[in-house]
């Protein structure tokens, strides 16, 4: 079976399919794997965490496929779910860490990046991070989505179950925030 | 919180209120431009979005990942689909029966640990009885009966292996051999 040639619905078909089940996932997996994975590391900043949250949107995908309404295209709920055990995974490791639930300056995720073994605070690639990481939850998301995955308001929308009038509006204040941040930090 | 307030309706009212303070016609405003206000804030928003000038591309990205992490992670998550609640994997047909054997034979071997246990104390509990019944000469009797019954065997067990041990040999041969093998005199066996 080639990734390339079918198309999600295809691929969604014989994943319904017991004797093709397991070659659809595979496709699946091979066709997203990338991009779900910067999007989720570039949220939880480390590594074995986006390891780990990926493999669990896989898993979770795997046992809910089934039951998958085709209302929303195939990519934008796998974008759903990675964005939503994102979420989920960092308040878990922030309840672990007895942090404060209201943290709005983001210290402890810029405390990540800058944890990176790789770290270089002169570079500008890794000011955009803190400046990311600075950012409130939703804004995070919006901006990740439109300025890396270059994604569609609309099929934002779908992901994040917000009007398009509010992302963009989120986007703006994100871009504004970012801009700031680098020009004064 | 108050009501949100119309800044074109609080210019009407003051000058209602006090007319001549403040030219209502002071500055101009295109026909519909605050009803078109919000649709033209969100089509700039829109565009300064895009146009933001953010000093890297979109691609630039410096996080680092293991190598070949993408070329194995596909297997490892089939892998967890097979154990959906990333529990033990299960075992196999022939590690079960292997365990279940095992469980048995520990079974059996108790079971019959068990009931010799069991059948000794049976005996001892049906003789308890007997014995109380039984005189003191009586018992006496019986012990050395069974102990001279006992050494009777180990005695006559001896002689017989004596027997055994020199059969075929005349009793003129080994007074023979024992005298040529005496070192004394006195130690002559047979007279």
């Amino acid at each position: 079976m080639q990734d390339n040639a079918s198309t999600d619905e295809e691929l969604l078909a014989l994943f319904r399919e017991e004797k093709t089940k397991e070659k659809a996932f595979i496709a699946i997996i091979n066709r997203y794997k990338e991009k779900l994975y910067w999007h989720i590391r570039r949220l939880v900043v480390i590594h074995s965490d986006a390891d780990d949250v990926l493999q669990n949107v896989f898993i979770k995908m795997w046992k809910g496929l089934d039951h998958f309404r085709e209302e929303s295209r195939l990519y934008t709920w796998l974008y759903r779910i990675a964005s939503n055990e994102s979420i989920t995974h960092l308040q878990k490791v922030k309840k672990a860490r007895a942090l404060e639930i209201n943290d709005p300056g983001q210290v402890w995720l810029q405390d990540r990046v800058k944890a990176d073994e790789y770290f270089d605070p002169t570079r500008l690639e890794w000011k955009l991070q803190l400046a990311i990481q600075s950012l409130p939850e939703q804004q995070k998301l919006v901006f990740s989505l439109r300025y890396f995955d270059e994604m569609p308001y609309a099929e934002m929308s779908e992901v994040l179950g917000v009007t398009v009038g509010a992302l963009k509006a989120s986007y703006h204040h994100a871009a504004k925030k970012i801009e700031d941040y680098l020009l004064n930090k | 919180m108050g009501e949100k307030i119309h800044i074109p309706d609080l210019i009407r009212s003051i000058h209602e209120e006090a007319p001549g303070a403040l030219p209502i016609d002071s500055y101009a405003v295109p026909d519909n431009y605050l009803a078109e206000l919000p649709e033209r804030i969100l089509a700039r928003v829109d565009t300064v979005a895009e146009e933001e000038v953010l000093p890297l591309s979109p691609a630039s990205n410096p996080y680092k990942i293991p190598a070949g992490y993408f070329d194995s992670i596909g297997a490892q998550i089939v892998n967890k689909t097979k154990r959906p609640d990333g529990s033990v994997k299960p075992l196999g047909r022939w590690k079960r029966l292997a365990i279940a054997a095992s469980f048995m034979l520990v079974g059996g071997v108790g079971l019959l640990f068990y009931i010799s246990i069991f059948s000794g104390s049976k005996d001892s509990l049906v003789m308890a009885p007997a014995l109380e019944k039984m005189e003191s000469s009586e018992l006496a009797g019986f012990l050395q009966d069974e102990s001279e019954t006992s050494l009777g065997t180990i005695h006559r067990k001896k002689a017989s292996d004596d027997s055994q041990l020199f059969q075929g040999i005349s009793n003129q041969e080994l007074e023979s051999f024992l005298n040529e093998n005496s070192s004394d005199e006195n130690e002559t066996f047979f007279n």
